[in-house]
């Protein structure tokens, strides 16, 4: 069976806000090795110092560089002490805080009460994310967001936004208030952000820019990311890679996260999680896939008319999972790029969604969805008959939950006869179509074998030959065909004829 | 010549000269002579159209249709199958009659040549023939999914068989192909019936064909196409009892060989081409051992040639231009009837066919024979003179590719152009070349002549006008003087022979005064 390709063009949004992106480059790539440490014995500053400095381990290069880093976004700070406390500056984890902070460490979330899950993602701690299936119904995959992640991760002060869901944690259990207590790590180490395991993943690092952007997204529920593209705006002043404004970002940073009700309501969804979980790295479906960190977005946000034209190639296969091909068309040429989809379908269901009507006909037979077809839907069907596939065009197909796509041919679907009739009277059709050159009672025998074979993955060979015609039949057979089928008349009964019997 | 001029010069020329030449001991090559008064090509008519023989019938294509019913009544009683061979087949009585069988679910299978293959054989076809081509197309048309034609430029053997593995099998060979005419009588040709154990060898023969040879068949109109020379396991081929020539089985040649170096006193052969082969050799062996060989064939160049010297070892040639039968009669006691010519294409590698006779059937056979020799009014002769011809000869040419038609004539008289010297001492010495024979002959391809006499009118030179005298005094004849011309002026031969060394002094010319 040929793969089936679902196509449609998608619709898309875009807006323009002054935005804090960086930008994967090439010109930072001399942090990777410090991103490396994670993997060689964790980033610190004693390794940084001898390992990369070839300085002494107390050097204060070393905590300089990291503190950069962790302005960055790059890397977070851990602090172990004795007592295997988290400390804020106000609020330490309960022990059930501890517990659940284990548990997502070690991304068993479903470990964790789904009544908390779904307090957690109400407070924005973790983020939530639907899964489509098409016997599922509506399940759901839990992240750590970047809040969850201060709370539950970072040894870092608490930050003024934790303030407003402390008290909620403090109800919960989580979090429990720390008085006056001022402890000390004894040993201080780094961990990765997302952004940094990006980084190291990407080999580039991403580059701060502040300046005028468009986010280009969807809600095509065929894209994991509804962010597709992010663009510098044409014509907008573009901030070259300028560091320091990072800490001023990151000041104002509960300034550009919290958003009036106005603005909420005229934004899409997409971008108001978005916004909700800045920093973040996206991968950008319609830009050849490739990765940008979104920091912050301003608060003026501008819907602009998208300049592109997007659309989808769902290509199914027997042989490898749905991918999808974002084809971006900017009027004269076109860009293609193969991404991750949110498509979970296997090719058996997009089948019985395309063929919603004969949904309990098809089976699995090899791996391939085949559809199993009475003698008569085929009979008239020459290359259906031989074949066994057929090649159909299915008109505005619909996936459930996926939506409508343009028709689509689907080629070479394996067909197979429903009964054992149907196998009889369709191997017999076959038999007779396979008579292509003279035959004799031994080759004929050999064809009606290879014939009744046809359909073992269904019937038993020994089963459809006994319904197949003897060679006398099969003479009588073409004798009375012979006006319409004169080739096959000559090459069963030539044979027969022109040779020499012995006693004559 | 010049034993004839003397006295005045006009009065000699008033008539003109002429010279008799003998051309009756000229060699013209190798020709066949006509003997008779006719044109050489009148057709045979047989006694009768059949001759029974026993079982046999030995039949004798002519206009009452004896052949065509002999097969149309054969294949009306086919029950299972009918097997054709013809080179080239034409509708007629006989296909219809094959359609309809077929129609009645008969198998009838047909070998023969297709376009490209008649159009390469450049010998095996009677002249008309070649014009049935197209007649020839159409049928196989005509017969596409209702008759299973095979084809193959070997496919030259001409036979009919009926249910060749009943015990009523029946056939027929001829040496004609399944066309109209020469079924009908226009050539000179023969067909038998077949015994069953003859039409068993032949059945072989014809499967043989079909599996082996064919390279092209038919199976739905307008799709000539390629056959794959595979043969089933459950086929058997059969075995060849009568001698044939087919594959690698060349047991034809080796009969025909076999009953020519067997000859004791008398060798009758019959062909539509013979060449330079075995055959050839053979016979020129059994000239030498002074068996009385006549040869029947068609007035061709390329028989011609190949004959010639047969016809010089003292074979008698005889030839008729639509002897198209193929057989071998030595002593009255042993022959065959053949489908195949004593070529190599026939006996090496063709696909041919035979019957050997004896007895009564032979005897027939030699009686039908002595019947063609009848109509066979021309003889090749290796060395004609015109002397030893009364009558037309077909002339070989010098390169042997052609025959000329011309009539052999016992004298005659030409004219030549008119002889106008500028000088009369060049009349004396003027004579009529025996190069003007040459020219006259190569010009004049329909007659050869015996005796040929050439007459020319010789116009003596004048005194031009306005000449004016001119004294000189050691000239004893008078001399006048035209622009740069000088004349010495005379009025009889002796006075010319006079003249000649004065005028030669003078560098003047000798002319005829007024």
């Amino acid at each position: 069976m040929k793969d089936v390709i679902l196509k449609r063009r998608i619709n898309i949004e875009s807006y323009e806000a002054l935005m804090d992106v960086g930008r994967f480059k090439d010109e930072y790539k001399f942090l990777l090795p410090v991103l490396a440490l994670s993997e060689e014995g964790g980033i610190t500053e004693e390794l940084v110092n001898t390992r990369l400095f070839d300085v002494n381990a107390d050097d204060p290069r070393g905590s300089r560089l990291l503190e950069v880093m962790v302005k960055y976004r790059l890397i977070e700070k851990r602090a172990v002490v004795h007592e295997h406390i988290f400390t804020y500056s106000q609020y330490r984890l309960t022990e059930r805080g501890e517990r659940i902070r284990e548990l997502f460490h070690n991304g068993q979330y479903d470990q964790v009460d789904e009544e908390l899950r779904e307090k957690f993602s109400e407070l924005q701690i973790l983020n939530r994310r639907r899964l489509y299936g098409f016997e599922m119904g509506a399940t759901y995959t839990y992240t750590l967001g970047p809040l969850g992640m201060q709370i539950f991760s970072s040894s870092e002060m608490l930050p003024e936004s934790l303030r407003d869901v402390a008290s909620e944690l403090v109800t919960l259990g989580i979090l429990e208030p720390q008085q006056n207590q001022n402890e000390t790590s004894d040993k201080v180490h780094y961990e990765l952000t997302e952004t940094g395991r990006r980084a190291l993943l990407e080999g580039q690092v991403p580059v701060p820019e502040r300046g005028a952007f468009v986010l280009t997204g969807t809600t095509d529920p065929l894209f994991v990311e509804p962010v597709i593209a992010c663009w510098p705006k044409e014509g907008g002043r573009e901030i070259g890679q300028e560091f320091d404004w990072i800490a001023k970002s990151s000041r104002n940073k509960d300034k550009s996260q919290g958003k009036s009700q106005k603005q909420e309501k005229n934004t899409p969804a997409w971008l108001d999680e978005l916004r909700r979980t800045a920093p973040r790295v996206l991968t950008l479906a319609a830009q050849d896939g490739k990765p940008i960190q979104i920091i912050g977005i301003g608060e003026n946000i501008n819907q602009v008319k998208p300049k592109d034209s997007i659309s989808v190639h769902l290509r199914l296969s027997l042989r490898s999972p749905p991918d999808i091909a974002v084809i971006r068309t900017d009027g004269k040429k076109g860009n293609k790029t193969v991404v991750e989809t949110a498509f979970n379908l296997t090719l058996m269901d997009v089948m019985k969604c395309l063929f919603r009507e004969k949904q309990y006909d098809f089976v699995e037979c090899g791996n391939a969805p085949t559809l199993l077809v009475a003698y008569d839907e085929v009979k008239g069907n020459p290359s259906e008959i031989n074949r066994m596939q057929r090649t159909t065009t299915v008109h505005a197909p619909e996936i459930q939950e996926f939506g409508r796509f343009d028709d689509v041919i689907v080629s070479d679907l394996p067909l197979l006869p429903r009964t054992l009739e149907d196998a009889g009277n369709w191997a017999r059709d076959c038999l007779i179509n396979g008579i292509i050159t003279y035959t004799d009672e031994t080759s004929y025998s050999q064809l009606c074998d290879r014939e009744a074979a046809r359909f073992s993955e269904r019937f038993a060979p020994e089963q459809v030959k006994s319904r197949l015609p003897t060679y006398q039949e099969m003479l009588t057979i073409v004798k009375e065909r012979r006006e319409t089928d004169p080739k096959r008349y000559w090459f069963v009964t030539a044979p027969a004829l022109l040779t020499f019997r012995e006693g004559m | 010549m010049t034993g004839r001029f003397t006295g005045a010069i006009t009065d000699s020329l008033a008539k003109p000269v002429q010279e008799v030449f003998d051309l009756s001991a000229e060699d013209l090559g190798a020709c066949w002579v006509n003997s008779s008064k006719n044109n050489g090509s009148i057709l045979y008519v047989p006694e009768t159209s059949v001759y029974r023989s026993g079982e046999r019938e030995v039949i004798i294509p002519s206009g009452d249709g004896a052949l065509f019913k002999a097969i149309e009544a054969m294949v009306r009683k086919a029950k299972e199958m009918v097997c054709v061979s013809s080179f080239l087949i034409q509708q007629s009585g006989m296909t219809d009659a094959l359609l309809e069988a077929a129609h009645r679910g008969i198998g009838v299978f047909v070998l023969t040549a297709r376009e490209d293959d008649l159009k390469k054989a450049d010998d095996d076809l009677v002249g008309f023939e070649r014009e049935r081509i197209k007649d020839h197309i159409a049928l196989l048309d005509q017969f596409a999914g209702k008759v299973l034609v095979r084809t193959s430029e070997s496919f030259h053997a001409k036979y009919v068989l009926v249910d060749p593995c009943s015990p009523e099998a029946s056939g027929i060979m001829m040496t004609c192909n399944a066309t109209v005419d020469p079924m009908s009588g226009s050539n000179i040709e023969v067909a038998l019936t077949l015994t069953s154990s003859e039409v068993r060898s032949f059945f072989a023969h014809f499967l043989q064909g079909f599996w082996e040879m064919a390279d092209h068949e038919l199976l739905e109109k307008g799709e000539l196409r390629g056959v794959k020379k595979e043969i089933l396991a459950s086929v058997s081929l059969g075995h060849l009892t009568l001698p044939a020539t087919v594959g690698d089985v060349h047991s034809l040649e080796e009969r025909v060989l076999s009953i020519i170096r067997n000859a004791k006193s008398d060798l009758i052969l019959t062909a539509w081409s013979f060449d330079s082969g075995s055959v050839h050799a053979a016979v020129l062996d059994a000239c030498r051992r002074e068996v009385r060989v006549t040869i029947l064939t068609r007035t061709s160049s390329r028989n011609t040639a190949a004959l010639r010297d047969c016809a010089r070892a003292g074979a008698r040639v005889f030839g008729h231009p639509r002897l198209h039968a193929k057989c071998v009669i030595a002593d009255g006691r042993t022959g065959l009837i053949m489908t195949a010519n004593m070529t190599a294409l026939g006996l090496e590698t063709g696909f041919e066919t035979a019957v050997p006779l004896e007895g009564s059937t032979l005897d027939t056979l030699k009686r039908i024979a002595e019947g063609w020799r009848g109509v066979c009014d021309w003889n090749l002769v290796d060395r004609v003179t015109p002397a030893m011809v009364d009558g037309s000869i077909l002339q070989l040419s010098k390169d042997g590719t052609s025959l000329a038609l011309r009539t052999v004539s016992p004298r005659e008289e030409r004219f030549l152009p008119a002889f106008r010297p500028d000088s009369c001492d060049k009349i004396l010495e003027h004579s009529v070349s025996r190069k003007e024979i040459d020219r006259i002959m190569a010009s004049d391809s329909q007659n050869v002549f015996r005796q040929v006499t050439l007459k020319q009118n010789v116009i003596p030179p004048y005194l031009p006008e306005g000449s004016k005298e001119e004294a000189q005094k050691d000239v004893p004849f008078p001399v006048f003087r035209k622009g740069k011309e000088r004349y010495v002026v005379v009025r009889t031969w002796e006075e010319v022979r006079a003249a000649r060394e004065p005028a030669r002094k003078l560098n003047a010319k000798i002319v005829v005064g007024e």
